[in-house]
Order: structure tokens, then sequence, then C-alpha cells
């Protein structure tokens, strides 16, 4: 699993192997031996005079791309590039920096003669500064000095870990509200529930499975924290290390579980629903959007509310129940109030208990109707019948 | 006394009237048959006492008593649809229904070996339930319905899905159960079946039951005077002069003798009606014509939805 989250993520900071040929006929005597081969770009320059003949035999003599520099390009700031296909965004780039770079200095050059200052050059460079700027929380209590207690606290290893531990959640969702899913289709496509539900009750045939899986979602989750401690401790300390550990780690945790359970808890019965309701998987899906939207909406604002976690969208949709399982761990590990818990778990813990009830009571009549895919009209009308 | 008893149980899905003000009796240690065409309720019947599902009013009562949770363990249900887990060991699966039915595992275990040596299933007890044949994972479902030993047992279309040795072998497995003091109710389009296993009948037609009683019962009080009658010699002229007394049905001639079915006109006597015909020719046969449990249906239903 940890697979789906690593692959896309290293083919996305690969560079592309293949180096492109690109050839430049520089007009304005510029850029002259200043362009910088990389693994992306390799340029050759070549004699104004061949502009044509290169331009119109690009691929024949193994060039991927020309740039034409204009004679005027300090004053138009406009270079042409033609390629035998579309110019990809590297390459684009790269030529774009590489000729503003020597443009700028070109530039300078001309001030720093006419300024007539010793090394201007050189204090100019050292003016570029870069400040390391060190966070920290403030307590609430003060220390017995009088100085408020402050701990040192990163704001990167806070947004990994909101980030993360949100997705885990949205992710393990989706999956074990999944194979519950799968579960009652499959029941209801073998006919075996009516025999067991002979015996046992309907909503105990469901609880009995939503409860199941998600004993398998906590042993999975045990494996990886006792995984990860393990792996830590046993790591020389680094910066990130120290970074991540800066983040008070027992709310996370308790966060973690209780908002995986109590999540899971409302969408896996809500799934289980669904699928009691209908024949096939195919049939699914149209029931299947309209509940799991509020899941993707949050994932989608997720991001947006580590950025601010204690703005207002971030305060709101950590109280709407069915947002608050992944917004909330976003907001967790950068410190909420107890207040927040209160709102957000209550509100959860009374929607997931009413989302079981009903699920139930659809669960109960959709497990045992055949033939046709009911509307939501007539799902609504389960909710009526009587045991 | 009897076994079960419903009163006046009704029962609606949204719209639809499944079950109208129905009263049963089931009497302890016979087979109970329940009839009826499509959608006229039956299965709505057996989810009721089943408790899968519950009646809108009147009530249910085992021995006496109104139905409590617990009386799951006393009924044995084969729903018509039916199924197993197909990825799950025979043997595992058989015990598994058997703990969801209140027994331990040390006593399924020992049930269920003289079942399975039974029905042959033995050397399939490790195997996948989908690599065994249908026929024989209907097999794996019927003990897993008797296994605990139910004092009722509800068999909802036994027979579909089996070869007829097969439907043969479960016929006298039900009617074993029975003799060993179960009472079994048994619904089924299958009319041969019914005469010959069940004892009593129900009739359900769209909502409502329409008859009830015993097999034989029900056969005589539909009788309708007709005779089949076997003879030797002429007949012919005395049924056209007898047309006031009776219709000829069907006349036949084989190569030793003449037969002809014949509806009396009158509530005769069997013995009015032999005397009559043995004044004309030589009878080899006599035999009053019982109506089927097929015809029976049939024209109940027809009549019922006329």
């Amino acid at each position: 699993m940890g697979g789906v989250m690593v692959i896309p993520a290293w083919l996305a900071s690969r560079d592309s192997t293949d180096t492109k040929m690109v050839a430049v006929c520089d007009h304005s005597g510029l850029v002259h031996h200043k362009l910088n081969n990389n693994k992306t770009v390799q340029y050759t320059e070549i004699e104004t005079s061949l502009e044509n003949e290169y331009k119109n035999n690009l691929e024949a003599k193994g060039f991927f791309a020309i740039v034409i520099i204009p004679t005027d390009v300090k004053e138009s700031s406009q270079i042409d590039v033609y390629g035998i296909k579309q110019i990809n965004i590297d390459v684009k780039e790269n030529i774009n920096w590489q000729v503003n770079q020597i443009l700028e200095k070109d530039k300078l050059k001309a001030i720093y003669a006419e300024a007539n200052i010793p090394d201007l050059e050189q204090r100019i460079a050292d003016t570029k500064t870069r400040v390391k700027v060190n966070t920290y929380k403030v307590g609430k209590e003060t220390s017995k000095t009088g100085e408020p207690q402050a701990e040192a606290s990163s704001t990167e290893a806070t947004m990994v870990i909101a980030y993360a531990t949100g997705f885990i959640i949205y992710m393990f969702i989706f999956m074990y509200g999944g194979m519950v899913m799968r579960g009652v289709v499959e029941e209801k496509q073998n006919r075996i529930v009516e025999v067991i539900i002979s015996s046992v009750k309907p909503v105990q045939l469901m609880m009995g499975k939503i409860i199941g899986l998600v004993a398998v979602g906590l042993t999975q989750v045990g494996v990886w924290i006792i995984l990860l401690s393990i792996i830590s401790s046993s790591l020389p300390s680094s910066n990130i290390l120290t970074a991540v550990l800066s983040v008070e780690m027992g709310p996370v945790v308790i966060g973690f579980i209780l908002y995986f359970i109590l999540g899971y808890l409302l969408y896996s019965s809500l799934m289980a629903a669904i699928a009691s309701a209908v024949d096939s998987q195919e049939d699914m899906q149209q029931f299947m959007l309209p509940v799991v939207l509020p899941l993707i909406i949050a994932i989608m604002i997720l991001m947006n509310i580590i950025k601010e976690p204690d703005g207002a969208l971030a305060i709101w949709t950590s109280y709407i129940p069915f947002l608050s399982p992944v917004t909330m761990m976003a907001r967790i590990p950068s410190g909420i109030e107890w207040y927040d818990w209160a709102i957000s778990l209550s509100l959860l813990i009374l929607t997931t208990l009413g989302c079981i009830w009903v699920a139930a009571k659809i669960y109960r009549t959709g497990i045992l109707m055949y033939g046709k895919k009911p509307s939501w009209k007539e799902i609504g009308k389960w909710l009526k019948y009587k045991g | 006394m009897p076994l079960l008893q419903a009163e006046n149980i009704n029962k609606n899905y949204s719209g639809h009237q499944a079950l109208t003000d129905v009263n049963l009796s089931i009497e302890e240690g016979k087979v109970f048959g329940l009839l009826g065409p499509n959608g006229a309720g039956k299965t709505t019947f057996i989810r009721i006492i089943n408790q899968i599902t519950g009646p809108d009013s009147g009530k249910i009562l085992l021995n006496g008593q109104a139905l409590k949770p617990e009386d799951i363990y006393r009924i044995g249900y084969l729903p018509e649809e039916r199924g197993l887990y197909p990825k799950m060991k025979v043997g595992e699966q058989a015990i598994y229904l058997a703990q969801l039915k209140g027994l331990d595992k040390h006593t399924a275990i020992k049930r269920l070996k003289p079942w399975f040596d039974k029905f042959e299933l033995m050397p399939w007890w490790n195997k996948n339930l989908n690599e065994l044949s249908k026929g024989m994972q209907q097999k794996v479902q019927f003990i897993s319905t008797v296994l605990h030993e139910p004092e009722l047992l509800i068999f909802d279309e036994p027979f579909s899905g089996f070869d007829p040795i097969n439907t043969n072998l479960l016929k006298q497995e039900i009617l074993n159960l029975r003799d060993k003091g179960a009472t079994i109710i048994f619904s089924t389009h299958n009319m041969a079946s019914v005469e010959e296993v069940c004892d009593d009948i129900a009739l359900f037609n769209k909502s409502k039951k329409i008859i009830e009683g015993g097999v034989q019962e029900i056969r005589r009080s539909h009788r309708s005077n007709v005779y089949n009658v076997s003879y030797l010699g002429d007949l012919n002229g005395f049924a056209e002069t007898n047309k006031g007394l009776f219709e000829v049905l069907s006349q036949e001639t084989t190569e030793w003798e003449n037969k002809i079915t014949l509806k009396t006109r009158t509530a005769d006597k069997d013995n009015e009606l032999l005397k009559t015909l043995m004044k004309e020719v030589e009878i080899t046969a006599f035999e009053e014509h019982m109506p089927s449990m097929n015809e029976i249906f049939v024209s109940l239903v027809e009549n019922a939805n006329s």
C-alpha cells in the first residue's frame, strides 16, 4: 500500500532520462559560450549563417530544437524556439531561465561599470541573505522564572503529519468501507444471506462485518505504529526525526484512532446499506457517489486547512461530521482546544449512531430484495417497515 | 395439539398486500404443504415464522406461546433462495452454520459425520465449496438445515436443483425426520410431491389462504362424480339412451377391452351406477376418479382469480 503513495511521487520527482539536443543560433553575440549543459538539455552553438539550414533539417542533424536569439534581444526581450515536436516544459524553462540570467548579468555589468565602485559585483552578491526561521509554540502556563514556556516546533513536520494522517484516514475509510461493501454484495449474490439471517438478526450480521473489518484495520495500524517506533528509535538522531518528534504525538495518535474508527463506522454503515439495496457491483456506482462525496470534498480542502489550521474553514469543517474524520486530523498536530474536541467528537458520534440506525433499517429490507434496482424514494420507504 | 398457529397475520410492503388475515394451524409431527402460485405470500409467511420479518398485525404461536427470539434455534430453515460461501471449506462452513444455530463445535462435528457419510460427502470435507457440483452443494445445505435437530423444519422448494435420484433420497429423509417427530412445513409448486409427502396443506392465492385441510380430505371433497370404467361388450346404445343420467367424458377402445370415463349428473351412489352398468356389459375395472392436487390447485386458483 505504501507503494501507492511512494511510486507516483518517485515518478514525478524523477528527471526525464534522455537529454535533448538543442542548437543555438545567437545573432546578438550575448549568449556566446554562456549556456550551461545539464541532464535535460545540451546546447550546441551554430554559425548564424547556417540558421535556415539547421531550422529545416533539425531532425536529420540530430537536434530536438533550435533557439534563435535576435540581435535586439536586450530591447525586445524575445527569443524564438523551433522544435520538431512540442517543446516540453523542462526544456523551455531551462532555456528561459538561462537566457534571463545571462541578460540580467549583462545589464548589471553596464551599471557596475558606470558606478565605478570597487568590488561592487561581489558586494551585491553578498547582500543575498537566507534567514533560518526557528518556530516555537508558547505554552499556556508560564514557568517559575516567569518566562513563557516555549517548545521548539517545526512547521514542516506539523504539515507532513497533518497531511499524512488525514490522507491515511481517507484511504482507510475507502479501503475497509469497500471491503464491507463487497462482502455485503457477495453474501447477497451467493444467496447465503437468508440462511444466515434465519440464525442471526440482520443488524448483527451487518455490524459483525463492519466491526470485524475495523479490527483488521486497527491491527494493521498497530503494526505500522510498532514498526515506525522501532525504526525511529534505531535511527541515529537526525534533524527530520527531531522535527517530527517536536510535534506532540499523544493527541495525534488518540485523534487518529478515534476519528478513524468513527469515520469508518459512519461511512461503512452507509456503504453496507447501499450494497444491500443493489443486486450487483455495477448498480452500486450510482448510489455510491452521493455517499462518498463529502469524503472527497474533505480530501480536496485538506491542504487549505493545513495551511491555516485555525482559520474559519478549518474550524467549521472540523465540526461537520461527514468531513471531520479527515479535516480534524489536519488541525490536531498544530494543537486544538478542548472544546474543539468536544464539539467535533460529540457531533460525529451522534451522526454515526444515527447513520448506523438508518443503515440497519435499509440493510434489513434491502438484503432480501432481488430483481430491481430501487430508487432513493423506495429506500426511504424501507425505513418505515416494521421489524 | 398444534405446534404452530398463525392468528390473523397481515403484512403489507409499501402498498403491496403480501398477507391478508391468514389463520393457520399446523399439527405436530405432520408434513404441512404450503401451496400457491408465485407471489401468493408463501415466502413472506415463512419469513415471518423465521422472524426475518415481522407481521404488521396478528401473531404466531409456537407450542401455544408467542414467538421469542430464541425460538430460531428450534427452527431449521432451507430458503428457496439459498447458497453458501463458495470459497470456504465444506466442513468448516457446515460447522460455522451449526454454531450459528447454537451447537458447539464438538457436537457439530459429531453430528455432521453420519450425515456426511450418508450423503457421500466425507471426501469433500476439506474442499472449497465451489469445487462441489450443484447437487452436492444442496446436500450440504440440507444437512446444515437439519443438523441442530429442530422441532420445526421449513423447506421452501427443497427439490429445485436436485436430480430425480437425489429428489427421492431427500424425500425419504424428510419423511424420516417426520417419523422421528419433527414437524415439517413444505412449500412447493410440485404437486406430485405434495401428494406423496404432505399430510395437510394450505393453499395461498393473492395474499389469502383459500383452503386448508388434510390432503385426502381435500381430494375427497373435490370429487366431481367422475368414474373410470373398463368393460367388455358394447355400451354405445346404452349411453345414447341414458344421456339424462350421465355424460361421457372420454371413450377408448383397445384390443382387449373398452374404457369409458363418465360423469354422473346426479350425485349418485357408486354402487347404483355399477349396478346399472353391470346389467349392460361385463365390468373389468371400476374406479371413482379422485382429482389430483394439481387439478384442485389449478381449478381453485382459477376460480379465485375469476
